[in-house]
């Protein structure tokens, strides 16, 4: 090699130094910002305020990259020391301003959200220790709130499905397809300011609505608050529910009025309806049939059918006459007297349909809980699947009168019929996922569920705000230093490069 | 060294870089063609992609020999080797690179989400098991209950996919589970049967509410003795054909019976569950009431057992003694051809990862051994 050759090498290796300790710098601070960004992006702090603080830092290193290239300009003649110095020295100033402003404006805010927590219930920690364990907390957040979301078998905040069984539209909360009301009753949509839940025209949640947080966190509290603010008149709320919907059924209520409605009698009326009329809803035609509530739900005379058949299949099987004979044998053997009526039935069981079992089990006069055994009690048994709530035409609980009272009603409608359909109850001995295959699980107590709303709400309120700007100030104070220094470094790399270049021309301009 | 020795040595280094790849991929491809060589040629296209990669490496180690023979200096031969180590990095990195990216969506979308990229890229050996199950649990089913005829059963066991009657039948099942079977539910509760949500009330209208009518058909037995009334049938599933497998519920008989009435018990009890016992019997009415239009309008076999004070009542549907899986495997059967091209790619792609350094590496050292042998010509 020739010393050109040599000159050149090291020009090149102090090039590439500069570009390495240059990058070591902000950019490298940039990039773990941007991960810590990253982070707390996935632990539901949300993408708008994590990458605030990012921004910042990005400002900060177009100021001090601004600065550079004006004492470039500025002080050309300058040697490379005082430009450096310079340039270190607004470095310095971009990166202290930050920690400036999180251990003086984001501390005073920690303090004043200390005092205003104070006794809340809430443990409100202080700056100090906020500021050393915030990605643990916010990762306490994020599982107390998936925890949560998952005992009670949740569904992100927009529901996984929506549409009804009827096929009426839905609609969001400012949905235009509403019902308007009837008899002095303003048209009530339940907890339309909670979160973005889908409506049928009703005001109750679609069919296929799954609760979101914000939903099921509005129907829990409306239902405990309203039950301790009738402990507190010395009421009990069930009684006063039951009193109110007893009170609709009396001759002349709205509820009665209602009924005779053509918005109710569309899902509910008795008389058979042309299977290709159609009703128009919100500028779009629908079946009228499909609108029938009793498409959705067993009714009496399906039952019938389902049990004659069952009755006609089992007459052909001769293992009934066993059956007969193993069921006298035993009431001989309690020392049972089996009633006349049921002899017969029993050896007349070749005949046995819906009408001759119903009018056996009346002759026997069964009480079970107080009740005693008969066609409407027996109904009764399948009463959750014996009624369908119409998406077209609002529910009884509609026309309750008080309030405060109605949304509790609505509330522990949806806790608990409507979360029974979707595989998400809310209200219950067992809560959550209570399907074919699971048993749900263990409510939460009252208590435990207000203390854990406000931790939530207090902590998705100021974490998202805060967390980041911690964040950034973790990385200023374990590499914030490093900036100047590295722009010091590649002051000098670039000292040395262009001395080697300069070396080069003045050679190759001799030679 | 002769022209000879310098070519023996250039094969010597090209034998560590590609064909170490190739015969990685070959062997960790096995399980996949094992168990699926009836999916020919479906099967062989991760073969097919190494194959191709092979032809492009091979071209370009040939260009590239010739560049560097006819080069006159240095530079040449040095320019040679950085194109053969690119194109090494390509094919071991880049193009894979691309699949990952690209592939995966594709994949998501195909199956709805059922199997994803991630199911598949280091797991490809058992669910190429587990989707050679689906086929051979698929032609046991049929040949049971006579929809293949039982005397082919070995050819078709053979034969697997490769059968055309096997083909048919599982386009004519797939076709007739999901038309007559998942399309014809109205609204989005079956969606809550297949999300995990199947609840009691979820399941009461599943079964009961209206449906559209079946249209499509289902292939019933073709076999001997079976009669062409039984031919493409529209026939319906039940939620429970779209689940599957048997639902189990027990329930605690402890409180039912009062403990007084042991000798009645004794008596009872074997007469009501033996096997061959009453409710056997009985039950079999039930399920062919079950399976009439009044009901549900599809088989669901109910069988009840009393063990230790428990009674166990088990829900079993119609899946087996019709010859289909549940929906979801059946629709995975249906394209199993696919996914197993997908499979077999896999094992190649992850040759490509984990040895590709040896194609720079490989093709580095080439240049190297190419300089030596032309560099004498330029003195």
């Amino acid at each position: 090699m020739n010393s050109i050759d040599i000159v050149k090498a090291k020009a090149t290796l102090f090039r590439v130094l500069k570009v390495l300790t240059y990058l070591t710098g902000f950019p490298l601070l940039l990039y773990f910002a941007k991960s810590d960004a990253a982070v707390l992006k996935t632990i539901g702090i949300t993408a708008a305020s994590a990458d605030t603080a990012y921004n910042v830092l990005f400002m900060c290193f177009i100021a001090v990259a601004a600065a550079q290239i004006a004492v470039g300009f500025a002080m050309r003649k300058t040697g490379f020391v005082t430009r450096s110095l310079v340039a270190a020295a607004v470095a310095v100033a971009a990166v202290l301003t930050p920690v400036l402003y999180v251990e003086n404006g984001v501390k005073a805010e920690f303090d004043k959200m200390q005092e205003k927590y104070a006794g809340s219930g809430y443990d409100f920690a202080r700056y100090e220790k906020q500021v050393s364990d915030f990605a643990g907390r916010a990762n306490g957040y994020e599982s107390a709130l998936g925890g949560f979301m998952s005992a009670y078998n949740l569904s992100g905040e927009d529901g996984y499905s929506d549409g009804n069984l009827d096929k009426t539209p839905t609609a969001g909360k400012d949905g235009n397809i509403f019902l308007k009301g009837f008899g002095g009753f303003e048209h009530y949509t339940f907890g339309v300011n909670a979160g973005n839940a889908v409506y049928s025209m009703n005001g109750l949640y679609s069919d296929g609505y799954v609760f979101g947080f914000n939903q099921a966190k509005y129907i829990l509290t409306t239902y405990h608050k309203t039950a301790d603010l009738y402990k507190a008149e010395g009421l009990d709320v069930e009684t006063e529910l039951q009193k109110a919907l007893s009170d609709l059924d009396l001759d002349g209520s709205v509820w009665k009025d209602y009924q005779k409605t053509e918005e109710y009698l569309r899902a509910y009326g008795d008389s058979a309806v042309d299977k290709d009329a159609k009703i128009e809803i919100d500028g779009k035609e629908y079946d009228l049939y499909k609108l029938r509530a009793d498409n959705y739900y067993l009714t009496k005379d399906e039952v019938k059918t389902m049990v004659d058949k069952l009755f006609a299949e089992l007459s052909e099987n001769e293992a009934m006459g066993e059956l007969v004979a193993l069921i006298k044998g035993a009431a001989g053997l309690l020392g049972l007297e089996i009633p006349k009526e049921l002899t017969d039935v029993l050896d007349d069981y070749k005949n046995l349909g819906y009408d001759g079992l119903i009018a056996a089990i009346e002759a026997l006069n069964v009480e079970i809980g107080g009740k005693t055994l008969n066609e409407e009690t027996l109904l009764g048994l399948i009463s959750d699947f014996s009624f369908y709530q119409a998406p077209s035409s609002y529910p009884k609980m509609f026309f309750i009168a008080d309030e405060t009272l109605r949304e509790y009603a609505y509330a522990k409608y949806l806790a608990t019929k409507h979360g029974a359909v979707v595989g998400s109850v809310l209200i219950g001995d067992s809560v959550g996922k209570v399907t074919l295959d699971a048993a749900g699980n263990f409510p939460m107590a009252k208590n435990e569920l207000a203390s854990l709303f406000q931790r939530l709400e207090i902590e998705s309120e100021f974490m998202p705000k805060y967390y980041p700007w911690l964040a950034v100030r973790a990385n200023l104070i374990k590499y914030g230093g490093m900036a100047p220094v590295a722009l010091i470094f590649a002051y000098f790399f670039a000292y040395a490069e262009k001395k080697q270049t300069d070396k080069i021309t003045v050679k190759e301009g001799v030679l | 060294m002769s022209a000879k020795g310098f070519n023996l040595i250039k094969i010597g280094v090209l034998l560590l870089g590609f064909p170490v790849i190739a015969v990685y991929a070959l062997i960790k491809s096995w399980t996949v063609y094992e168990y699926n060589y009836s999916y020919f040629p479906y099967v062989l296209a991760g073969m097919g992609l190494l194959l191709l990669l092979a032809l492009l490496y091979a071209a370009a180690v040939a260009l590239t020999g010739q560049m560097a023979k006819k080069s006159k200096n240095i530079n040449g031969i040095f320019a040679s080797t950085m194109i053969l180590v690119a194109v090494g990095a390509l094919l071991s990195t880049g193009v894979w690179s691309l699949i990952d990216k690209y592939v995966p969506p594709v994949i998501s979308n195909a199956t709805q989400d059922t199997i994803t990229y991630e199911d598949i890229k280091e797991d490809y050996e058992n669910r190429a098991i587990a989707h050679a199950e689906l086929l051979s649990g698929f032609v046991e089913m049929n040949v049971q209950n006579g929809r293949l005829s039982p005397e082919k059963a070995d050819i078709y066991r053979e034969e697997g996919y490769g059968n055309k009657e096997v083909r048919e039948l599982i386009a004519n099942s797939f076709n007739s589970i999901t038309w007559d079977g998942y399309d014809t539910f109205n609204g989005m509760l079956v969606n809550f049967a297949n999300g995990g949500r199947l609840t009691v009330p979820v399941l009461m209208h599943l079964l009961f509410d209206e449906r559209q009518d079946p249209w499509y058909g289902y292939n019933g037995y073709t076999g001997e003795g079976r009669g062409e009334e039984n031919k493409n049938q529209p026939l319906r599933w039940s939620v429970l054909d779209l689940q599957g497998g048997a639902m189990t519920f027990s329930i605690d008989a402890g409180g039912l019976i009062p403990t007084d009435y042991n000798e009645l018990l004794d008596w009872i009890l074997p007469t009501l569950f033996d096997d061959g016992g009453m409710l056997e019997t009985l039950l079999k009415s039930v399920d062919s009431a079950i399976a009439s239009e009044e009901l549900v309008g599809s088989p669901i076999y109910v069988a009840v057992d009393y063990a230790e004070n428990t009674i166990t009542i088990s829900v079993q549907s119609s899946n087996g003694s019709r010859g289909v899986h549940d929906y979801m495997s059946m629709a995975w059967l249906n394209s199993n051809h696919l996914l197993m091209a997908v499979f077999s790619i896999f094992p190649v792609r992850n040759a490509f990862y984990i040895f590709g350094g040896l194609l720079a590496l490989t093709g580095f050292a080439l240049g190297a051994v190419r300089q030596k042998q032309y560099a004498r010509s330029w003195r």
